[in-house]
């Protein structure tokens, strides 16, 4: 039986905004697990466009990238089990500090895109993995990404949002 | 077999509201489990109900829980059977009393988050678990309750919810 946690924006901030300059990705958050005790691996991701009085329509795009050394900079959360019988989770989330425009850094390069989705400006969206064997991986097997890292950008600057996952261990 | 049984805000209010004051978190409602079965949420649907607005706004919706004690107040829901056949339920849950910005009595302890959706001012949303083992769960007879919360950028949109649970 799989454990199921969930990372929230809202842990850390009331809003994540897009770049000051269009079509420029920021690197929002951060998926990494910090020991090997169980596999983990991201199964969805839900955003939330939370534009407000727009009277013109604009769209929010997001991607995830495999990251092959792990960002450092930002601030480290706990995704919170689904389940109150659960153990307390391998993995944590490192959230641009304060929200809005801030981002993660610190760490290697992207070696792949592994998904996007995306929202309109003031509408939900997301994805969610087809099935198990769809989920990307976070870590400690060869070839594993050292973390996931979802990026935000849109056409119009600075729009605000919030994101919410599922990270799946076993 | 495990029972699902769903609750809807209209049984409470025809229409909730979010806060009158931006980006401000209103506990709606919450589910709670009985002492005999656990009480695990599996969806929740959500529609803006913004009528004839000519500017495009998001509403913004989280499931959190009180890890100590459960919520409280508010005026009870219906947890209607899916299967006819099946036990009444055991779990309870309640949302604000008379609907608009009336909120439940907050539990305490966290509260964590444990999901989130979304939906547009006059659009659909919401979330479904992945799989079963992906439903936010609480123990039977666990003194806790998952709540859910709302917030606009927007003061005042109308909404209503509806909501799986399985036992």
């Amino acid at each position: 039986m799989p454990f199921v946690y969930c990372f929230h924006s809202k842990q850390e901030a009331e809003n994540y905004t897009t770049y000051g300059t269009p079509d420029t990705a920021i690197n929002v958050c951060q998926v990494q697990r910090n020991n090997i005790r169980r596999h983990a691996a991201l199964q969805s991701v839900t955003v939330q466009g939370k534009r407000n009085g727009a009277t013109s329509l604009s769209v929010l795009t997001f991607r995830l990238d495999k990251w092959n050394a792990a960002m450092i900079t930002g601030t480290l959360h706990s995704p919170t089990s689904a389940d109150d019988l659960s153990p307390g989770p391998d993995c944590t989330v490192l959230f641009g500090s304060g929200g809005g425009t801030a981002a993660v850094s610190g760490g290697g390069n992207s070696t792949g895109i592994v998904g996007g989705f995306g929202c309109l400006s003031s509408e939900p969206g997301g994805w969610m993995a087809a099935d198990g064997d769809s989920s990307p991986m976070v870590g400690g097997r060869a070839g594993d990404a050292a973390g996931l890292v979802l990026s935000s950008s849109s056409g119009t600057p600075l729009l605000d949002y919030e994101f919410s996952g599922e990270i799946i261990e076993l | 077999m495990p029972f699902v049984y769903a609750f809807a805000s209209k049984t409470v209010s025809e229409n909730y509201t979010t806060s009158g004051t931006a980006n401000t978190e209103i506990d709606v409602a919450f589910v709670k489990p009985g002492a005999t079965r656990p009480c695990n949420l599996q969806a929740l649907r959500v529609q803006g109900k913004g009528a004839g607005l000519t500017a495009l706004s998001g509403l913004a919706f989280r499931l959190k829980q009180w890890t100590t004690t459960s919520s409280s107040a508010g005026t009870a829901l219906a947890f209607g059977p899916v299967d006819n056949r099946a036990l009444a339920a055991v779990s309870t849950g309640a949302a604000g009393a008379g609907g608009g910005i009336n909120a439940v009595t907050s539990g305490t302890g966290g509260p964590t988050i444990v999901g989130g959706c979304g939906c547009g001012a006059s659009g659909p949303g919401g979330w479904v678990a992945a799989n079963p083992d992906s439903n936010i769960v609480l123990d039977g007879g666990a003194t806790k309750s998952t709540d859910l919360f709302s917030s606009s950028g927007t003061v005042s949109l109308n909404f209503e919810f509806w909501g799986e649970i399985v036992e």
